[in-house]
């Protein structure tokens, strides 16, 4: 950076927002919203838009002015004028160039905090874009939020989502994900998403995500033959050896027997009747 | 595909075959290709349904409960696993151009043609709730009316034209003039590295796949 010697210019404190968002992507951790740094870029922001409205009345004020002493040399050269001397009339001349020069200057200073403006604005924009990718991200990862649930498999689902009470959750967090689950069956809150993320998440990040579920769900709603959530790795095997980590209760495979799925066990079955546990995070492929 | 007796397998299948490969170029053309291609609707459509088809071949299969029929019904099945991850695989590519180049595809009509009926309202919605993040974080707060327009061609996100594609040409086309003044042969299965906006006319019309 040219201004490493501590002063600061327009436009720092929302590359420091960029910098921090692109650290975050590369170490895959996902950082808490910079609140104060995005208030801080906002003050810049309202300072620059005072600065350009004040530039422009100034320049307004001067460019009169200029207009006006123009107009004075102008009577001038005709003979007859309200100016009395010729003394006068050149001090005012220069003055009026002066005035002019110094309108010119004002309405450059208003370019550059037009442009530095432009620049926050554009530093918040991918700030807050990168958010929303790496958010996205990891909706996917987690299977798509609602991850393609079916009829059948919601049942299946809530039962997950009990045994995942049964943890050493924050008490808010359940509360939250209860009511999400009563309200909305197929379950599009995030509860995919480890605390830690979703504190980390702003309150309009938040209602993006929650928005963004539920369009996954719908859009997902429109193709019911093809689940889009699963992962994308091209199918190998038909059947795999899996082992339960969590206990799951009874699950209603695509065949339409009843499958029990308890910690410990290890199965050998169809891989796209358990794939979902898989990428959550309940069974694991052996 | 197996030669089996059921006559109702094999109609179905022996049409839609080449739906199956044409979709899998397709779907290779998408993953590759930097901007939307065409929705393959009627492709997948013919697809779908003869996933239910051979659903319903191998509930019979598993209904007649012959032991000597395991092979044959593991062999279905996993035919049916692969097609339904490229249909999974072709999708998800769609949608990611889809988040990625929104603004772009939503104001361009030639990408917007691109888009079925319901990747423009996934399209259209995504915007939205992309803009509504940005609008509560700062842009009401800090922006001015003028600046407060997503739409402006400097924050959109155009698909890069630009970006080097590998390339199979298909039919014999003939000598082709490079924007910089070369001629390169464009004759059938030939590979070349190309930047994509100058094989793209020949991808739109299935001269040239990507690979």
């Amino acid at each position: 950076m040219s201004n490493s010697g501590g002063s600061l210019c327009f436009g720092d404190e929302g590359l420091k927002l960029v910098r921090d968002v692109k650290r975050s992507r590369d170490s895959g951790i996902f950082h808490a919203y910079n609140d104060a740094g995005v208030r801080n870029v906002k003050l810049e922001m309202k300072y620059l838009l005072d600065g350009i409205t004040s530039l422009l009345e100034r320049r307004a004020v001067l460019a009169r002015a200029a207009e006006q002493g123009s107009a004075g040399r102008g009577g001038d050269g005709r003979g007859g004028s309200d100016y009395e001397g010729d003394g006068d009339a050149v001090v005012d001349a220069e003055s009026s160039q002066a005035a002019l020069e110094l309108s010119q200057g004002c309405g450059m200073a208003t370019h550059m905090h037009l442009n530095a403006l432009r620049r926050n604005r554009r530093l918040l924009l991918v700030y807050h874009r990168a958010r929303m990718d790496s958010l996205r991200d990891m909706a996917w990862e987690l299977g798509g939020g609602g991850a393609g649930v079916g009829a059948v498999q919601t049942d299946a689902r809530s039962n997950a989502v009990a045994a995942n009470s049964d943890d050493d959750e924050d008490v808010d967090m359940d509360s939250d994900r209860h009511t999400t689950t009563t309200s909305n069956n197929n379950n599009s809150h995030p509860s995919g998403l480890p605390h830690n993320v979703i504190r980390a998440m702003s309150p309009n990040e938040l209602s993006f995500l929650n928005s963004y579920h539920s369009l996954l769900e719908d859009y997902r709603g429109t193709m019911l033959d093809i689940d889009l959530a699963a992962p994308l790795v091209p199918p190998s095997d038909l059947f795999i050896d899996i082992r339960v980590l969590r206990d799951l209760g009874e699950i209603v495979t695509e065949s339409g027997s009843i499958l029990k799925l308890m910690a410990g066990d290890q199965l050998y079955v169809k891989r796209t009747d358990v794939e979902k546990f898989i990428t959550l995070g309940y069974a694991v492929q052996i | 595909m197996l030669s089996q007796s059921q006559s109702q397998l094999d109609e179905s299948t022996s049409g839609s075959v080449d739906d199956v490969s044409h979709l899998t170029e397709q779907w290779i053309n998408e993953r590759n290709a930097p901007q939307l291609l065409r929705f393959e609707g009627g492709a997948v459509e013919r697809i779908l349904e003869l996933l239910h088809v051979q659903t319903d071949t191998l509930e019979d299969l598993n209904n007649l409960d012959e032991s000597n029929d395991e092979f044959i019904r593991s062999v279905y099945a996993l035919e049916m696993e692969r097609i339904k991850f490229v249909l999974r695989s072709y999708f998800r590519a769609r949608l990611s151009k889809i988040e990625l180049n929104t603004l772009a595809i939503l104001t361009n009509p030639e990408y917007r043609r691109n888009l079925s009926e319901n990747e423009l309202t996934y399209a259209e919605r995504f915007n939205d709730i992309t803009n509504e993040n940005y609008k509560k974080s700062f842009l009401d707060e800090a922006c001015p009316p003028s600046l407060q327009n997503l739409s402006d061609p400097e924050t959109a996100h155009n698909p890069n034209m630009n970006q080097a594609v590998f390339c199979r040409i298909k039919k014999d086309i003939g000598a082709h003039l490079l924007p910089n003044g070369d001629t390169i042969d464009l004759s059938k299965n030939k590979i070349y590295l190309l930047l994509y906006r100058i094989i793209r006319p020949f991808v739109e019309t299935g001269e040239a796949e990507l690979i």
